[in-house]
């Protein structure tokens, strides 16, 4: 699981009104390379929360991703290097996601995070 | 000399995505795409490497005969495909001439099984059911070829196609028995090949194996499905979300296509299909970032705004063509409000905002969906 899509998952369990951004529980990373695309970067970055993108960076041991951006460094070609490399070229394979506000693990096997949900939580 | 002719199968029905590819493809002329159902049969000087790249076909056959069977040339054909697939496994120090002689000399009596389709489409069924049908080819294959009958693990398969009294007989080319050429066509993800410990082997370009539960979706499904929104894409840059992908088919098929562009996530809440789809990933991932993950497609766990496009098929899980429908008097509609629950459901849970999507025929109505929690 990348911190793109970490980015984007909360729990939603019933009732839960603060379940983003979940933090991470770390016991395995792994690092494969992915093509870099600036304009791919550009268009994700308005969708990120970037505070809770740091963050997650700082929580698997990631400490070059600044906690406030501007729109220039967008063009920068170092700074894309390293967000590129936290958002899509870092993985959890083996930790779990944990919501702020129950505390309810959402395992993560494999690189796979389960998010199902047992029949009293829905 | 006049260049082989090859038959390859996709999907019923969504021939016009082949034949869109196969008319791409310099010096490719197509013959028919209505002599049997799902393919398209055509012409073509191109390498085999060309044509596996073809992205909305299953498999791709030599063409053995429609009503008159001619062994020579297709067999050839299938030779040189397989001599691509095994001179790569020789050491580089040896020659190719070398390599050849060694091949030819060493090529014993193969084994193949025979694999029939027979459709009654004006006529009245034949009396003959598709298992007659292809025991009679096997027959006349021994006969003629000598080669010995395997029904589970042989080196050739040969596919007839039989609708009302027309026969197309195929030799299948990529996926020939448990063999596939596929060293050819790497693509440039690491080779290595991921282990199941418990579960089957997960297809990615082939049909599942009729004893599993889980439903794959063939690729030229997926192709045709994402082609379809070509006409009506700008360029597509941001995430890609497909709530119930099964092993994985369509979310690697659109990195696949679409590589560093987007990023895709695939989620599905049942087990094995996760697990056949983190395989996928993880063997043969594709050109861009795909996740998968496991959730409930009816309560996802997304915070707003962050999908720019869903991708969904239905029905799943059930097998579902014409002839079941007729045979149960439903219709599609009935179908669908029956069985698939859960996708309507679904569809309550995620709208999305297709601004672009600016249907041609007056008939379909403009669907306007906000992304909602």
């Amino acid at each position: 699981m990348r911190l793109l899509t970490h980015n984007m998952l909360s729990c939603n369990i019933k009732g839960v009104t603060k379940g983003f951004p979940l933090s991470i529980e770390v016991q395995r990373l792994d690092t494969k390379d992915a093509d870099f695309n600036p304009d791919f970067l550009r268009n994700i970055f308005p969708k990120l929360e970037w505070k809770a993108f740091h963050d997650a960076a700082v929580s698997i041991g990631l400490n070059d991703i600044p906690e406030q951006v501007d729109p220039t460094m967008l063009e920068d070609h170092e700074f894309l290097q390293k967000f590129h490399h936290a958002l899509l070229e870092v993985h959890l394979e083996e930790g779990a996601l944990i919501c702020p506000e129950t505390g309810r693990r959402f395992p993560v096997t494999k690189g796979v995070p389960n998010m199902l949900l047992h029949e009293d939580e829905v | 000399m006049e260049p082989p002719t090859y038959w390859a199968s996709c999907a019923t029905g969504l021939q016009f995505c082949l034949r869109a590819e196969l008319e791409a493809i310099e010096g490719t002329d197509v013959i028919s795409d209505s002599l049997a159902q799902g393919g398209v049969l055509f012409r073509t000087n191109a390498e085999p490497k060309e044509l596996a790249k073809l992205r909305a076909a299953d498999n791709i056959y030599a063409f053995l005969g429609h009503h008159q069977i001619d062994w020579k040339s297709p067999l050839e054909l299938y030779r040189r495909w397989k001599q691509l697939d095994e001179t790569k496994n020789c050491s580089a120090s040896k020659s190719s001439s070398e390599d050849k002689e060694n091949m030819d000399a060493s090529s014993s009596p193969l084994t193949f099984r025979v694999t029939s389709d027979r459709i009654c489409k004006n006529m009245m069924k034949q009396k003959y059911t598709s298992m007659d049908a292809a025991a009679a080819i096997g027959d006349g294959v021994n006969e003629l070829l000598g080669w010995k009958a395997s029904m589970r693990v042989y080196d050739v398969e040969v596919l007839a196609w039989i609708r009302d009294m027309e026969l197309l007989i195929v030799v299948a080319l990529i996926y020939s028995g448990n063999k596939t050429i596929e060293r050819l066509f790497e693509n440039n993800v690491a080779e290595e090949k991921c282990t199941t410990e418990n579960l089957p082997e997960a297809p990615r370009l082939s049909e599942a194996p009729k004893d599993t539960e889980v439903k794959f979706q063939r690729p030229s499904r997926s192709e045709a499905q994402l082609h379809s929104r070509r006409q009506y894409r700008k360029a597509l840059v941001g995430t890609s979300l497909k709530p119930r992908c099964g092993c994985g088919t369509i979310p690697l098929e659109a990195v696949d296509w679409l590589g560093g562009q987007i990023m895709s996530i695939g989620a599905d809440n049942n087990p094995k299909a996760v697990d056949a789809a983190a395989i996928n990933v993880r063997g043969g991932g594709g050109r861009g970032p795909c996740d998968v993950l496991s959730w409930d497609a009816a309560n996802l766990p997304l915070r707003s705004g962050t999908i720019d496009r869903v991708v969904c098929d239905m029905p799943f899980g059930n097998r579902c063509g014409i002839a079941v429908l007729m045979a149960q008097s439903k219709t599609m509609r009935q179908e669908v409000e029956v069985n698939q629950k859960p996708f309507l459901e679904m569809l309550q849970h995620i709208l999305v905002e297709m601004e672009e999507f600016r249907p041609k025929k007056a008939n379909h109505k403009r669907q306007r969906v906000v992304v909602k929690r």
